[in-house]
C-alpha cells in the first residue's frame, strides 16, 4: 500500500507538472520570507558590528582617573610607569588627552559647540596609523615635525558640516577651571576617517600632537594658578588594544582590569576600594556588541511579526491552490476509492506529495530569500546612510536548516486540510458530477471543536488570574492583564457560538462569532485602552486584536458574500450589456466560498498590514505638529552659549538694544546648564552610602545627568503669565512646610506651573531624616526626567515622586533633594539627549537624565562650581511664530550671524563668538525622521506582502480559470462573447480585491488612528496617507487583480468552445 | 425549393484537427446536408465518426476547415466571434449529454442567461424563463441549484434555458445520454412536443436507436461522411 500511495502521489505530479508550480511558488514565497528574514539580521548584524566596531579601530578598551566626567586628568608618566603591555593579553596602549571644545569659523560665522579635541602620541604603536588624507589618497602622520606651528589636523565630518578646507582659520575655546582658553589653528590637513584607527567621535574631532595640547593645558593652568609643575604631562584617557582572542571576553576583561587596578593601588599607594571609585574602566568593544546584539534581538523579532502576517497570507495563497488542485482531481479521488483505496491512502498520498513539492520549493525559497536578505540589507543601508559594502550578506548552517525545515512544515500543514476534504469525498457524487449544496447547520465536529475552545477558555481565565470583568473600567487599568485576558474571552464567546452552529443557524451563530472577533478588539482600542493607568506591555494585545480584526472581518464578508454578491450583480446589472456577466461572475464568486475568501484574506491581511504601518507611521511623522508646539512649551529656539555670560546683559542685549529682533522675539530667559553624576541611593543610612561606580549591583544608583538650575523668572513672572509651559508629571502630593498641592497628570496644568514656581522659590519639604528617623529635616525639591533603565526590553523605574536624590555640594557632602516632580518630554531635555548622542556622552538608551534646581542651590552643588560661577550658558526663547514656521529658521540664523559676527554689539561686548543655535522644531525633526525612517524600512519589508499576494493572485487566478474551462464552453455555447468571458474575470477578482482592499482600509485605519489616538490623544492629528501609500497599494492591488484577472481570462475567450466544452481537467 | 426553406444547408463541409501536425484528424469529410424548418433530424454513427463534430460546426462553436454552412440562409463563415456568438444566442440553442447547467446559478438564473445576453429587461426575462420552467413542470425547482434536482429535472432546466430564446435550431448532443430509461423517455416526448407545437426545428445527436427512430429523419455517419440518410417511416 505504501508503494500505491508513493506511486500515486509521483504520477499527479509528473502527470501535469506546470499545475504544481503554483504550489512550490507559494511554498517558496514563504520559505524566501523566513530565509530573507534570517539572512537579513544576521548580515545587518554582521553590518553593524563592522561598522561601530570599525569606529573603534583597535580601542577595545579604555580607563581614564575621571570619577567626574573627563575634566580630572592624571600624569603621562603615571601611565607608562604601569607598563600596561605587561599584562596578559594586552597587546598595546596608549594614553590621550581629550578636551570638549567648539570650534568657531570667523568667515562662515559657523561654531559647533561640541567637538572632540584628540592630543595624540605620534607613535600609538600597536595601533594603526593616522587616518588617511580626505582624498584618501595619502596617509597622513602627525607628529610635531609634520604639523606646523599653529596648525591642526581637522576631521571630514566636521569640515562639512563647518563648511570647511585645507588653510581655513578657526578659533577653538574651552573651559577650564574658571577660565575660558582661546586658540587660532590654521587646518593643515583634513583626515578622512574611513581607514585607519575608526571613525571615532562622529568625525566631528580635531587633532594635535599631544604635547601640543598638554601645552596649551599647563599654559592655562598657570593663567588661573595653578603650578606647572606639578603636572606637566597630562592624559586623560588610556586605550588598550587586547588580543583578538580575549577582546570579547567579558571574564577576561573583568580580571585585566581588577588587575590593572591593583597595580594603581600599589604604585599609588592608595587602598584598593579608593581606586575601584576614582578609576573607571570600559570595555567598549564588549559593550557595542552587547548593544548590537540587544538592537537585532528587536528587529528580528518585529521583522518576525510582520513576516508571520505575510506567510500567513503566503499559506492562504497556498491552501488555495491545494484546493483547486483537489477540486479538480475529484473524479481521479472518486476512482481511486472506488476501486478500493482506503481514506488514509488518498489522505498519505496528498502529504507525500506535498512533502516532495516542499522540498523543492525549500531550495527554491532558499535561493529567493537570499536574494531577499540581501535586499533587506540594502534597503536598510539606503535607508539610513550606511555603505552597502559595508553590510556583508550572511547565511549561516541554522538558516540553511531552518529553511528547510519550514518548507516541510508549511507544506505539510497547507496539505493537511485539503488531504482530509479529499478523503471525504462522497464517491457517487463526485463520480456522477454533483456537486451538493452546503449543508445550513455544520456536523458535529463543530460541537466537539467549540467545546474544547470553551472549556479551555474557562480555564484560562480561571487560572490567569487577571482581574473579573465586572470589576468595569478596573478590569483594564492594567494593560499586561488586558493582554492576558484577550484570547481567553475570545474563546469563551467563539466557542459556544462554534457549538451553536451545530445546533441552530450556521449563518447567525458563525456571525455572532466573526463579530465578536472583530467588536472584541474594537472595543479594546476604542475604550479598554483609555482606561488603561499602568503596565509596560502591550505589543502583544496589539498584534491581537490586528489579526482578530483580520480573521473577524474575513469570516464575516466571507459567511455573508452572498450578500456582497447581491450589491455587486445589482450594480454592474444596471449596465443591460452586462446584466449577465455580472449573474455570472457575482454568483459564481459567491458559491464558491472558500476559495473567494481565501482570495480577498490574502489581500485584507496584506493591505490590513500595510496600511496600518503607513498610517501610524504618517500620523507620527507628520501628525505631531500640535502635539510639539504644546511639548515645547512656547519654547522655539534654544541657544546653547559655550563661553558663559552674565544673564542680565545679555538678555538685555538680545532683546532691547537690537530692533531687528523687536517683532520677532517675545522673551528670552537663561538657564545654567553644567553635567555630572548624580546618586539615587535607595537606603543612606547604609554605611557605605557613597555607591560605587564600579560595582554592578550599585550601578544604577548612579545617574549621569544635565542638571540644569533655573532662574526665578525662567518658567513664569510676576504676574503669572507663564513664559515657558514645560508640563511635569507628579501623581502624588507633595506637602510643602506650608501646604499640600497637586495631583493631576495633564500636560501642563497651573498645577505644573505653581511646582515650577516653588523649585524656583527654593522651597523645602518636611521629611523624616534618612539617617536618623526620630528626626525631621527640610530639603529642598528638585525636578528630575523620569529616572529610569532597562532590563531585557523592560522599563524599569528607578525613583517616584517623593523620593529622595543626591547631589554633591562643594563641601563633599552627599545633599538631598526630594523629587517634587518628573519634567515631560521638552525640547530641553531632547536638546540633551541630541547633544549627548553627538558628544558620545550617552548616559542610557535616551540619553542622560535631567534635574532642574533652583539658582539659589546651584550656587552650593559642585557640578555647577566648574566654569559657571554667576553665569549662564543657555537661553530659551519664545518667538510670535508656530514651532513650524520658516520664521524661527530665519530667526535663529539671524541670532547666530548677530552673536557671532565681528560687528554685532554682543562681540564688542564680551569679544567672544559662542553662540550656537538650535530650531526647537529641527530636534523633534531629528528624532522624527530616524523613527519614520526605521518605520519605512519596516514597511518595505512588509511591502513584501503585495509580491506575495501578486504572485500568489496570479497562479491562483490562472489555476482557477483554466479550472473553468468547460464552464467558459458553456458560456460560449449560450452567446457569449470572448469579451463577456474576460469580463466576467475580471469583475470576479476585482470584487474580491474590493471586499479585500475595504477589510484592509477599516482595519489598517482604525487600528491606527486608535493607536495614535491612545497615544496622543488630541495633540495628534491622524494623518491618512492618501497619497502615495494608500494610492500605491490601491493600483497594486486592483492593477495586479485585473492583470490576474485579465491574462487567464483573454487566454481562456481564445480557447475555441467546443474545445473548451470537452474539458476534463 | 428556394434556399430559404431550408433552415440549414452544409456544402462540402470539412474539418480538419490539428491540421499540419502529426495527431492530424480529419472529422469531417465533405458533408453535404439540408434540413427543413420544423424538422427533428437524429444523427447517428459510431463513436469518433464525427457527430458531435458536426454539431459543434453546425453550432458554430468550432470553425470549418472547408466549405459552406448556411443557417436560416446566413453564411455563418463570414461571421466574427463577437456575431457569431450573438447569432449562437438568437438562433441557436444546445442541449447536452451532461445537461452543462452552471451549478452556481439557480433553475431560473440558468435559464433567464441567454434572455440578460439579449439585454432584454430582467422582469420581462424572468417571467418568459418561469413559464417556460413551469411549463416542463419544474415550477417547484425555480429557486433550486442543480445539485439538488434530479438528472431528468436538470435536463428539463438544460431544455428550458435552450428553449427560452425561441431559437431557430436545437442542437442536442446525446441529450438523454445520462439518463435512466424512464426518464429518457419523458424528454424524448417532451421534444417531441416541443417539434410538434413550436414547429421547432432540431438536430440531435444520438446513439440510441429507440430514440432515432422517434425522429422524422435519421443520418448516418462514418469517418465523416454521411453513409445514409433517410426519413424514418417508423416514428
Amino acid at each position: 500500500m505504501a508503494f500505491i500511495t508513493i506511486k500515486l502521489a509521483y504520477k499527479r505530479i509528473i502527470r501535469k507538472p506546470q499545475k504544481i508550480v503554483g504550489i512550490i511558488l507559494g511554498i517558496a514565497l514563504g520559505v524566501a520570507l523566513l530565509t530573507g528574514v534570517m539572512v537579513g539580521v544576521a548580515s545587518l548584524k554582521a553590518g553593524f558590528t563592522n561598522s561601530f566596531l570599525h569606529t573603534l579601530g583597535e580601542r577595545d578598551a579604555f580607563f581614564s582617573y575621571s570619577p567626574y566626567g573627563e575634566i580630572e586628568t592624571t600624569d603621562q608618566d603615571f601611565i607608562e610607569a604601569l607598563n600596561l603591555t605587561a599584562f596578559q593579553g594586552i597587546e598595546a596602549a596608549t594614553a590621550r588627552l581629550r578636551v570638549d571644545v567648539s570650534v568657531f569659523n570667523e568667515e562662515q560665522g559657523t561654531l559647533q559647540p561640541t567637538v572632540l579635541l584628540n592630543g595624540m602620541n605620534p607613535n600609538e604603536t600597536g595601533f594603526l596609523p593616522f587616518y588617511d588624507d580626505y582624498d584618501k589618497s595619502n596617509e597622513l602622520v602627525l607628529n610635531e615635525t609634520t604639523l606646523s606651528a599653529d596648525h591642526i589636523f581637522m576631521g571630514a565630518g566636521l569640515a562639512e558640516e563647518m563648511k570647511l578646507e585645507k588653510d581655513d582659520l578657526i578659533t577653538i575655546s574651552f573651559g577650564f577651571g574658571n577660565a575660558t582658553v582661546f586658540g587660532d589653528f590654521t587646518i593643515q590637513e583634513i583626515y578622512n576617517e574611513d581607514k585607519g584607527k575608526g571613525r571615532e567621535d562622529s568625525g566631528f574631532s580635531l587633532a594635535l600632537p599631544l604635547s601640543r595640547l598638554q601645552d596649551m593645558i599647563n599654559t592655562a593652568s598657570e593663567a588661573i594658578g595653578e603650578s606647572p609643575t606639578v603636572v606637566t604631562n597630562k592624559v586623560n584617557r588610556v586605550y588598550l588594544n587586547i588580543e583578538d582572542e580575549f577582546e570579547e571576553d567579558k571574564e577576561f576583561m573583568e580580571e585585566l582590569f581588577n588587575q590593572i587596578r591593583a597595580k594603581i593601588a600599589v604604585i599609588t599607594a592608595l587602598p584598593l576600594e579608593v581606586i575601584e571609585y576614582t578609576w573607571e574602566f570600559t570595555m567598549i568593544r564588549v559593550f557595542i556588541i552587547d548593544i548590537i546584539d540587544q538592537m537585532m534581538t528587536m528587529m528580528s523579532t518585529m521583522l518576525n511579526a510582520f513576516g508571520a502576517l505575510i506567510i500567513a497570507a503566503g499559506l492562504l495563497v497556498i491552501v488555495n491552490i491545494q484546493l483547486m488542485a483537489l477540486e479538480e482531481r475529484e473524479s481521479q479521488t472518486g476512482i481511486m476509492r472506488a476501486i478500493g483505496a482506503k481514506r488514509r491512502t488518498i489522505i498519505s498520498s496528498t502529504l507525500i506529495e506535498s512533502v516532495f513539492l516542499g522540498v523543492i520549493a525549500s531550495i527554491v525559497g532558499l535561493l529567493g530569500g537570499i536574494v531577499y536578505g540581501w535586499f533587506l540589507g540594502w534597503v536598510f543601508a539606503y535607508s539610513f546612510d550606511f555603505a552597502s559594502e559595508d553590510i556583508p550578506l550572511i547565511v549561516t548552517q541554522s538558516t540553511l536548516i531552518w529553511s528547510f525545515v519550514f518548507g516541510f512544515i508549511i507544506a505539510v500543514v497547507s496539505g493537511i486540510y485539503p488531504s482530509l476534504r479529499a478523503s471525504r469525498i462522497n464517491i457517487v457524487d463526485v463520480l456522477r458530477g454533483i456537486t451538493r449544496i452546503h449543508p445550513k447547520k455544520m456536523t458535529k465536529k463543530s460541537i466537539y471543536f467549540g467545546s474544547i475552545l470553551s472549556i479551555g477558555a474557562i480555564i484560562w481565565l480561571t487560572m490567569s488570574g487577571f482581574p473579573p470583568l465586572w470589576e468595569g473600567k478596573e478590569a483594564f487599568r492594567n494593560i499586561d492583564d488586558v493582554e492576558k485576558m484577550y484570547i481567553p474571552i475570545l474563546f469563551t464567546v467563539l466557542g459556544p457560538a462554534i457549538m451553536a452552529s451545530y445546533f441552530w443557524s450556521k449563518r447567525i451563530s458563525l456571525n455572532v462569532g466573526a463579530l465578536f472577533m472583530i467588536g472584541w478588539p474594537l472595543f479594546i482600542i476604542i475604550w479598554a485602552l483609555e482606561w488603561v493607568e499602568e503596565g509596560d506591555g502591550g505589543m502583544w494585545l496589539i498584534s491581537y486584536c490586528i489579526v482578530s480584526m483580520i480573521i473577524g472581518n474575513v469570516l464575516l464578508m466571507g459567511i455573508n458574500l452572498e450578500i456582497f454578491a447581491s450589491i455587486g450583480e445589482k450594480v454592474v446589472g444596471v449596465v443591460p450589456r452586462l446584466r449577465a456577466t455580472g449573474m455570472v461572475a457575482f454568483r459564481q464568486m459567491s458559491s464558491n466560498k472558500t476559495r473567494s475568501t481565501l482570495t480577498f484574506a490574502l489581500f485584507a491581511t496584506i493591505l490590513s498590514m500595510n496600511i496600518f504601518m503607513a498610517a501610524f507611521n504618517a500620523s507620527m511623522r507628520f501628525g505631531l505638529d500640535d502635539a510639539m508646539e504644546e511639548i515645547s512649551g512656547n519654547t522655539d529656539i534654544i541657544v546653547s552659549i559655550t563661553s558663559p555670560v552674565p544673564r542680565a546683559v545679555q538678555t538685555a542685549n538680545l532683546i532691547q538694544e537690537d530692533a531687528d529682533f523687536n517683532n520677532r522675539i517675545d522673551l528670552v530667559r537663561p538657564l545654567t546648564v553644567t553635567h555630572g553624576l548624580s546618586y539615587l541611593i535607595t537606603d543612606p543610612t547604609n554605611s557605605s552610602w557613597r555607591p560605587n561606580p564600579l560595582n554592578e549591583t550599585e550601578a544604577e544608583n548612579i545617574v549621569s545627568n544635565y542638571n540644569v538650575a533655573i532662574a526665578n523668572d525662567t518658567f513664569w513672572d510676576d504676574e503669572d503669565d507663564w513664559f515657558f509651559k514645560y508640563g511635569l508629571e507628579h501623581d502624588k502630593y507633595i506637602e510643602f512646610e506650608d501646604g499640600v498641592k497637586y495631583q493631576d497628570d495633564e500636560i501642563v496644568t497651573p498645577e505644573d506651573q505653581l511646582l515650577w514656581k516653588a523649585l524656583s522659590e527654593n522651597r523645602h519639604v518636611n521629611i523624616t531624616n534618612p539617617n536618623n528617623a526620630s528626626e525631621t529635616i527640610s530639603v529642598p525639591i528638585i525636578i528630575t526626567t523620569r529616572l529610569m533603565t532597562f532590563d531585557n526590553f523592560q522599563v524599569k523605574y528607578l525613583k517616584e515622586v517623593g523620593d529622595l536624590v543626591y547631589l554633591e555640594d562643594t563641601d563633599g557632602n552627599l545633599k538631598p533633594y526630594l523629587i517634587a516632580g518628573f519634567a515631560i518630554d521638552n525640547p530641553l531635555i531632547n536638546a540633551f539627549q541630541l547633544a549627548s548622542q553627538h558628544d558620545g556622552s550617552g548616559g542610557g538608551p535616551f540619553g542622560p537624565a535631567t534635574f532642574f534646581v533652583s539658582a539659589e542651590e546651584k550656587e552650593n552643588l559642585v557640578v555647577f562650581s566648574f566654569g559657571l560661577g554667576e553665569l549662564d550658558n543657555y537661553l530659551l526663547i519664545g518667538s510670535p511664530f508656530d514651532l513650524n514656521s520658516e520664521g524661527n529658521d530665519i530667526l535663529s540664523q539671524d541670532i547666530q550671524t548677530w552673536a557671532n559676527s565681528n560687528t554685532s554689539e554682543y562681540r564688542i561686548l564680551y569679544g567672544m563668538h559662542s553662540f550656537y543655535v538650535i530650531v526647537v522644531y529641527d530636534i523633534y525633526e531629528e528624532f522624527l525622521e530616524g523613527q519614520y525612517r526605521f518605520f519605512n524600512f519596516l514597511q518595505t519589508f512588509t511591502s513584501l506582502g503585495f509580491v506575495v499576494g501578486i504572485l500568489g493572485l496570479m497562479v491562483v487566478s490562472l489555476r482557477a480559470v483554466s479550472e473553468r474551462k468547460r464552464e467558459i464552453g458553456m458560456l460560449r455555447s449560450i452567446g457569449y462573447k470572448k469579451l463577456d468571458v474576460i469580463l466576467a474575470v475580471i469583475f470576479e477578482l476585482i470584487a474580491l480585491s474590493i471586499i479585500g482592499w475595504l477589510i484592509g482600509m477599516f482595519n489598517g485605519l482604525v487600528m491606527a488612528q486608535r493607536l495614535i489616538d491612545v497615544s496622543f490623544g488630541d495633540l495628534a492629528d491622524f494623518v491618512i496617507p492618501w497619497y502615495p501609500h494608500i494610492l500605491i497599494y490601491s493600483v497594486i492591488t486592483f492593477g495586479a487583480s485585473f492583470i490576474a484577472a485579465i491574462i487567464p481570462g483573454w487566454l481562456a475567450s481564445r480557447i475555441p468552445p467546443s474545445e473548451a466544452l470537452r474539458y476534463q481537467g | 425549393m428556394s434556399k430559404s426553406e431550408y433552415i440549414l444547408e452544409c456544402n462540402n463541409v470539412h474539418k480538419v484537427y490539428g491540421e499540419g501536425t502529426q495527431n492530424e484528424v480529419h472529422a469531417l469529410q465533405g458533408i453535404n446536408l439540408k434540413i427543413k424548418r420544423g424538422e427533428m433530424v437524429a444523427i447517428q454513427g459510431p463513436s469518433g465518426c464525427g457527430k458531435s463534430t458536426l454539431l459543434n460546426v453546425i453550432g458554430g462553436l468550432t470553425p470549418i476547415s472547408e466549405g459552406e454552412i448556411f443557417i436560416n440562409g446566413i453564411d455563418i463563415r463570414d461571421f466574427t466571434d463577437a456575431e457569431m456568438a450573438t447569432f449562437r444566442n438568437v438562433n441557436l440553442s444546445y442541449i447536452f449529454q451532461l445537461f452543462n447547467l452552471f451549478p452556481f446559478l439557480t433553475s431560473l438564473q440558468n435559464v433567464i442567461l441567454p434572455l440578460l445576453i439579449q439585454q432584454l429587461p430582467r422582469s420581462i426575462a424572468e417571467s418568459r424563463s418561469i413559464s417556460l420552467l413551469r411549463e416542463m413542470g419544474l415550477g417547484g425547482q425555480i429557486i433550486r441549484r442543480p445539485g439538488e434536482l434530479s438528472g431528468g429535472q436538470q435536463q428539463r432546466v438544460a431544455i428550458a434555458r435552450a428553449l427560452v430564446s425561441n431559437p431557430q435550431i436545437l442542437l442536442g448532443d446525446e441529450p438523454t445520454g445520462d439518463l435512466d430509461t424512464t426518464t429518457s423517455g419523458d424528454i424524448l416526448r417532451l421534444f417531441r412536443r416541443i417539434n410538434t407545437e413550436r414547429e421547432q426545428t432540431m438536430v440531435l445527436v444520438t446513439h440510441s436507436d429507440w430514440i432515432a427512430s422517434k425522429c422524422d429523419r435519421i443520418i448516418r455517419i462514418q469517418d465523416g461522411v454521411i453513409v445514409e440518410d433517410g426519413l424514418n417511416g417508423g416514428k
